[in-house]
C-alpha cells in the first residue's frame, strides 16, 4: 500500500536567502552580545570595588535615602544580572544558530529560535515596565 | 511502496520552530509597540511636564536656566524618539512579516521578516559601536584633562 506523505506541499524552509540573512544576523547580534558580556562585567566590577562609594554619594545626593544606600547597590547587581542573562541568550542565539547552519542541525536551529524566543520575553517584559513607569510619569503633568 | 519526499533543504521550520517563530514575533510586537506608545508618552511629557514649573519662576535668570532645560529635555526626548522609533520599525515590521509567513507558509515573507531583524540588529550594532567610540572618546578625554592638571 503506497502511504501518502502528510506534510504539506508548500511549506517553509531555511533555502539560501535564509541561511544568508540569518548567518549575517548572527554577526551582529554575536559582536553585540560580547560587547554586551564585557560591559556586564565591568559594571559588577565597578560595583564591586566602588560599591561603598556609589551609596555613599547616593546617600549625599539624596538626603532622604541615607541609610538605603545599599539598596541602590543591590538594584544596581539585580539590572547586571538581568543584562547579563539577556546577553547570554543573544550570545546562545548566535553561536546555537550559526552551528545548525553550518551543520544543518534543526535541534540547535530550534534551540537558537528558543534563546531567542527567551530574550524577546525578556525585552517585551521590560518595555511594559517602562510603558507603565512612562504612563505614570504622565498622570504626574 | 513508500513515497519519500526529501527536500533540498535539511533544515527547515518544522511544528516547533513554526511555535517559536510565532510566539517570538509574538513578543516582538509587544516590545516594539510599547516603545512606540513609550515614546509617544515621553514627548508629551517633555513638551507639557516642565511649562507649569516655569510659571512658577520669578526671576529672569530662573526662567531663562528652566527654558533651556525644557528645551533640552524636548530635544533628548525628540532624538530618543527618532533614534527608538527608527529602531522598532524594523522590530515591528520582522513581527508582522514573520507571522504572516509562518502562518502563510509563505517563504518571502518570512525571508523579508529575517532580513527586518537582521537590519534591526545591525542598527542596534552600529549605534553601540557609537556609543563605545563616544565613551572611549570621553574616556580618553578625562585622562588628557588630569594628565594636563598634573603636569
Amino acid at each position: 500500500m503506497d502511504e501518502a506523505s502528510n506534510e504539506p506541499l508548500i511549506d517553509i524552509h531555511v533555502d539560501d536567502q535564509t541561511t544568508s540573512l540569518l548567518k549575517e544576523t548572527t554577526k551582529w547580534t554575536r559582536f553585540i552580545s560580547i560587547a554586551g558580556i564585557v560591559g556586564v562585567a565591568l559594571l559588577l566590577l565597578v560595583i564591586l570595588l566602588a560599591g561603598s562609594i556609589i551609596a555613599n554619594l547616593w546617600s549625599r545626593l539624596i538626603p532622604a535615602v541615607e541609610g538605603f544606600g545599599n539598596i541602590l547597590v543591590v538594584i544596581c547587581i539585580l539590572i547586571a544580572a538581568v543584562l547579563g542573562l539577556m546577553v547570554t541568550l543573544l550570545y546562545r542565539f548566535s553561536t546555537f544558530t550559526k552551528r545548525a547552519l553550518d551543520l544543518q542541525d534543526q535541534q540547535l536551529f530550534n534551540r537558537g529560535l528558543s534563546s531567542l524566543k527567551i530574550y524577546f520575553v525578556i525585552n517585551g517584559l521590560i518595555a511594559i515596565l517602562t510603558l507603565l513607569a512612562s504612563i505614570t510619569n504622565l498622570f504626574k503633568i | 511502496m513508500e513515497v519519500q519526499q526529501d527536500s533540498i533543504f535539511k533544515l527547515g521550520f518544522d511544528e516547533n520552530a513554526k511555535e517559536l517563530l510565532k510566539s517570538l514575533a509574538l513578543w516582538a510586537k509587544i516590545c516594539s509597540v510599547c516603545a512606540f506608545i513609550g515614546y509617544g508618552i515621553n514627548l508629551i511629557v517633555a513638551f507639557l511636564g516642565r511649562g507649569n514649573s516655569r510659571l512658577s519662576e520669578e526671576s529672569f535668570n530662573a526662567v531663562s536656566t528652566a527654558n533651556y532645560s525644557r528645551a533640552g529635555a524636548i530635544a533628548s526626548a525628540l532624538i530618543s524618539a527618532a533614534i527608538g522609533c527608527a529602531i522598532n520599525y524594523f522590530l515591528y515590521r520582522f513581527s508582522i512579516e514573520t507571522n504572516r509567513g509562518v502562518n502563510n507558509l509563505d517563504q518571502f515573507q518570512l525571508n523579508e521578516g529575517f532580513a527586518n531583524l537582521k537590519t534591526y540588529f545591525k542598527i542596534l550594532g552600529i549605534i553601540l559601536v557609537i556609543a563605545l567610540i563616544l565613551f572611549g572618546l570621553v574616556f580618553l578625554g578625562v585622562l588628557a584633562s588630569g594628565g594636563v592638571k598634573e603636569y
